[in-house]
């Protein structure tokens, strides 16, 4: 039996698509890109800022890397997958300015990335941890967790209210965290969850500014980067955080799921542990490598690496399409544009006119009548996600200091008209669910007292709106009663 | 014209085309190499060795492209409304299957080291509680209980010492005498938790697990049960078990993708649990505001994930009743391994570990040819040599270092057939051959020596080192940009687990 090599392979040598970025030259920004992508025909993605978009060409690569995952598979998890594993560590490290690749290990997704250094802090009796209402739902929720089932440690949220400027941001900031350090038992330890682009609304924060506002008060910053990575230029290196995390499947056109975690070596004395502990987990101590964090990450129980090793193509394929400055230079200007007409079209306003807060996510009113808005109602979320799904179209709508709002995002293969479609929808949507409203045809279950009550009682049952019918008869669609449908719409009013 | 779209639920085999082939009444092949074109194997590889990852059927694989491609057409409509009703179906076929009472004892989790860990963190751990694990839990579970010792202060671990070859008795005997003295010695009022595996990986023995627990529960222990290896290898009727929690892989041997597996909660336990990991959005604070079913809520969404993994198991499911059943299946392995493993070991001139078959399901375990005085001495360069050295050889099966020897854990599949394990057989004597010779040339890279088992657990080894397969010994070459994990390394962990 001829030997076979063992030799780790480049994922140049395991794919074959090479072709497709040599041979054909990247159409213009806008709808001629639609065709590089799998959406159903007609679907006016104006979302990519929840989940992201996989480009075909990558979703092939995907699925070439799946089989030569089955072609031996003990080959693959005992030897393949790592050197690329590495290859695309390095890629990540280069493109956000890390100071080196074992800075940056791969994780499912923010959520886990956030959690798992939130989880690794050694937490006492008097610890502080700093989030604001606008944290993102599953970090918003770990705090929670972690105040729950650690005695004595406190939360301290700082009020985000949108519209709002920079400048204030900053000096609001600034007086919080003064009076936290000022009021916090001595010995104890603040560590702060800071988001560089928070989601509901979709704002570019002065993170780098609240980060060191921070670092100058003692207090340790955890960047929530979600959006940030495909989004806007990082260079984490300089940035003075503690910790980064962002999702590559948002805007770097990675599989889903698939984020880093930055972990600059300053940090590493507090990552104790992957989740799950990997079997290579040494007890902390003087035998304990330096580096044991980091290969704890490289596997801590079997799962797909597709994800991860996609970032390969992913990156490919942004060279292909212009580069990372055009990315962020199209999806900027027409953010702002298309915001400004969106509002014009549909008589309200956009949240951040000057754009302080503005990359690839604009934020606008909905057309509802001002004391229709004034209290939260998650029937009125569902309703909005169901209805722009069923005109087969979608961007994020989430309530924010008594009004609605829409978040849309700005992608490559979006255009002005895209825009005005979604105004137009909206007008119409907004109508009808006013209607829907006064003629009480809400189901109680879906009613919340306020927005706090609704984050704190999730609702039993399960709605659809039959679209057929408008306002609908209520039909369960689970089997079980825990989960509604319109439920994980609302926590698009919360996130992501 | 309007520009509209459905948004109700579309049930998977809508989806999925892929299956088309069971609906036309396709006869499947017999079991053994005519079965091999279904899978994706490269020409020629005898894969020996389902037990550590599994293997995906193509017809699976074609289906989960579809899922894919499904989750790319409108990825809004797919993570709030689509993917909710199959993945509630899906809990619902594999609660049917395992013998849970409800959908809602049971969730998806990525794989068996997640959803033990998930149960393990939610235990609130205090002082003079006390954790329960042998010396062969997985070394992702055996850690698990590590760190959570080394960051609560006062919780101490009790280590039950299991070494084969033994029998079902002796071990339901030690067990009984381990659990009565750490009863009897335990501060009061204070938890006892174990873990417990259904199958060990290495040796792959699948154990007396019910009696195990209803020592356990007699006691007042907790039980947690490591069955990673359990669904599709043998029948469960989880509602009648006894356990307090089980969590089992669906992509080993049910033919899922990798990673889903799934945990089982019935109610009784679901109070432990408190949070998913990450914590989701839905998490509501303990107290009397929080729905009972609102861990089953948190499971659902709690981070964004490819569910495709999840919802495979759909197809899955359907490849498994149409190429004969969970019956026939189970029949044709275990008569497989049987057989096959009393073949490997006259080949080799060793021995089986378990020839009564007492622990022997899907995986048998042989003594590899090694001179004894070879085997006394743990030396992890072996273990990586052999996993090389199996490879070079375009086949695989799994080596380990138990109770002073070298074992290798051979999974018998519906792919396999009783020849494939005559040339395991031949290719182990003389890679064990070559090795000791290497050895004996005192050529094997100092970093790869560890002064013994347990000084390895403890001392992961620092550097990559790979043996260049042209040379044979080969000198080492890194091969990774790190100096952290070396190639040879997680082969080692092979000869812990999986």
């Amino acid at each position: 039996m001829a030997p076979r090599s063992i030799e780790p392979v480049p994922l140049e040598d395991v794919l074959k698509l090479n072709k497709f970025f040599r041979d054909q030259r990247a159409p213009r920004f806008g709808h001629d890109f639609l065709q590089y992508y799998s959406f159903k025909k007609d679907f006016v993605n104006l979302n990519n800022g929840s989940f992201g978009a996989l480009p075909k060409i990558v979703t092939e690569a995907c699925n070439e890397l799946t089989i030569w995952q089955e072609e031996n598979t003990d080959y693959y998890y005992r030897i393949g997958f790592i050197p690329p594993l590495i290859g695309v560590r390095e890629l990540v490290a280069k493109l956000v300015g890390a100071a080196d690749v074992d800075e940056i290990v791969m994780v499912a997704n923010t959520s886990t990335g956030m959690g798992l250094v939130l989880r690794n802090f050694l937490w006492n009796s008097g610890d502080i941890i700093v989030r604001c209402n606008t944290t993102y739902g599953t970090v918003y929720k770990t705090i929670q967790y972690i105040h729950d089932t650690t005695p004595g440690v406190e939360i301290s949220q700082f009020e985000l209210l949108f519209p709002t400027t920079r400048q204030a941001v900053l000096e609001g900031w600034k007086n919080h965290i003064d009076n936290v350090k000022r009021n916090a038992p001595q010995g104890s330890k603040i560590v702060a969850v800071v988001d560089s682009i928070v989601a509901n609304p979709g704002a570019a924060m002065p993170w780098k500014e609240m980060v060191k506002i921070c670092k100058d008060a003692g207090v340790w910053a955890i960047v929530d980067g979600a959006h940030s990575v495909g989004q806007e230029t990082l260079d984490l290196s300089a940035s003075g955080a503690d910790f980064f995390v962002s999702s590559a499947h948002k805007w770097l056109n990675a599989k889903r799921g698939c984020a880093f975690l930055w972990i600059p070596k300053k940090s590493r004395d507090i990552m104790i542990t992957s989740i799950p502990t990997s079997a290579s987990y040494v007890s902390p101590g003087p035998d304990r490598p330096e580096t044991n964090i980091i290969s704890q990450f490289q596997y801590n129980g079997t799962i797909d690496y597709t994800p991860y090793l996609s970032i390969h193509y992913a990156l490919q394929w942004r060279e292909w399409v212009g580069g990372e400055a055009a990315i962020h230079d199209y999806c900027n200007k027409l953010a702002r544009e298309g915001g400004r007409l969106l509002a014009n079209n549909m008589a309200t306003e956009v949240m951040d006119p000057d754009g302080e807060f503005t990359l690839a996510m604009v934020n606008v009113v909905l057309p509802f009548p001002k004391d229709f808005s004034a209290t939260y109602d998650a029937s009125v979320s569902t309703a909005l996600t169901n209805k722009l799904l069923s005109q087969n179209i979608y961007a994020v709508t989430f309530w924010h200091r008594q009004l609605w709002w829409t978040r849309v995002s700005a992608q490559i293969w979006n255009e002005l008209s895209d825009f005005e479609v979604l105004g137009n929808a909206l007008v119409s949507i907004c109508g009808e669910i006013v209607i829907e409203h006064q003629n009480a045809n809400i189901p109680p279950e879906s009613k919340a007292r306020s927005f706090n009550s609704y984050l704190e009682h999730p609702f039993p049952g399960a709605v659809a709106y039959d679209t057929n019918d408008g306002a609908g008869s209520l039909r369960p669609v689970t089997a079980t009663t825990v989960v509604p449908v319109g439920y994980h719409t609302h926590l698009a009013s919360i996130r992501p | 014209m309007p520009n509209t779209q459905s948004i109700a639920p579309v049930p998977i085999d809508q989806i999925v085309k892929a299956t088309s082939i069971f609906q036309q009444k396709t006869a499947p092949p017999q079991f053994g190499h005519d079965f091999l074109p279904y899978f994706s194997f490269k020409q020629g590889y005898v894969n020996l060795n389902n037990g550590s990852y599994g293997a995906l059927p193509k017809v699976v694989t074609e289906a989960c492209t579809e899922l894919m491609a499904w989750q790319e057409e409108n990825t809004d409509f797919y993570y709030r409304i689509g993917f909710i009703p199959p993945l509630i179906d899906v809990r619902a076929q594999l609660a049917k299957l395992v013998g849970a009472s409800d959908v809602d004892e049971l969730v998806m989790v990525a794989n068996a080291s997640t959803g033990l860990g998930v149960v393990l963190r939610n235990f609130l751990w205090e002082s003079g509680d006390i954790i329960i694990r042998c010396n062969t839990t997985y070394a992702t579970v055996y850690k698990t209980i590590q760190y959570i010792h080394d960051v609560t202060p006062g919780v101490q671990i009790s280590e039950f010492e299991l070494l084969f070859p033994t029998t079902h008795q002796a071990i339901l005997d030690g067990w009984q005498k381990h659990i009565d003295n750490v009863k009897q010695t335990a501060p009061q009022n204070k938890k006892i938790v174990a873990v417990i595996d259904s199958i060990v990986a290495n040796p792959g023995a699948a154990m007396p697990w019910k009696e195990m627990v209803k020592i356990c529960k007699d006691a007042g222990i907790w039980t947690i049960i490591d069955g990673a290896h359990s669904v599709g290898q043998e029948e469960l009727n989880l509602a009648q078990c006894g356990a307090d929690f089980f969590v089992s892989n669906c992509h080993k041997w049910l033919n899922s993708k990798r990673g889903a597996a799934f945990l089982w909660m019935p109610k009784a336990s679901q109070k432990i649990m408190l949070t998913t990991i990450p914590t989701s959005a839905s998490y509501v604070t303990p107290g009397p505001d929080r729905p009972d079913t609102n861990i089953i809520s948190q499971f659902q969404y709690n981070g964004t994930i490819d569910y495709t993994t999840y919802l495979s198991v759909h197809v899955a499911l359907q490849w498994r009743e149409w190429i004969g059943g969970e019956k026939a299946i189970h029949e044709y392995c275990n008569n497989l391994a049987k057989e096959g493993g009393k073949l490997l070991a006259q080949t080799m001139n060793t021995q089986v570990m378990d020839p009564d078959g007492e622990f022997t399901k899907a995986m048998v375990n042989v003594t590899l040819p090694f001179p004894s005085s070879f085997q006394a001495q743990y030396d992890a360069s072996v273990g990586t040599a052999l996993s090389n050295k199996l490879l070079s050889q375009n086949m695989y099966a799994v080596t380990y270092y138990h109770n002073n020897i070298w074992w290798t854990r051979v999974s018998a599949q519906i792919w396999n057939e009783l020849e494939d394990f005559t040339t395991l057989a031949n290719a182990l004597v003389t890679i064990c051959s070559e090795i000791v010779t290497e050895h004996s040339n005192a050529n094997i890279p100092a970093d790869c020596k560890a002064a013994s088992f347990e000084s390895y657990l403890q001392h992961p080894i620092q550097g990559a080192v790979a043996l260049d397969s042209d040379n044979a010994i080969g000198a080492p070459k890194p091969i990774t940009t790190t100096e952290v994990v070396p190639v040879g390394y997680h082969t080692q962990l092979a000869s812990i687990r999986p």
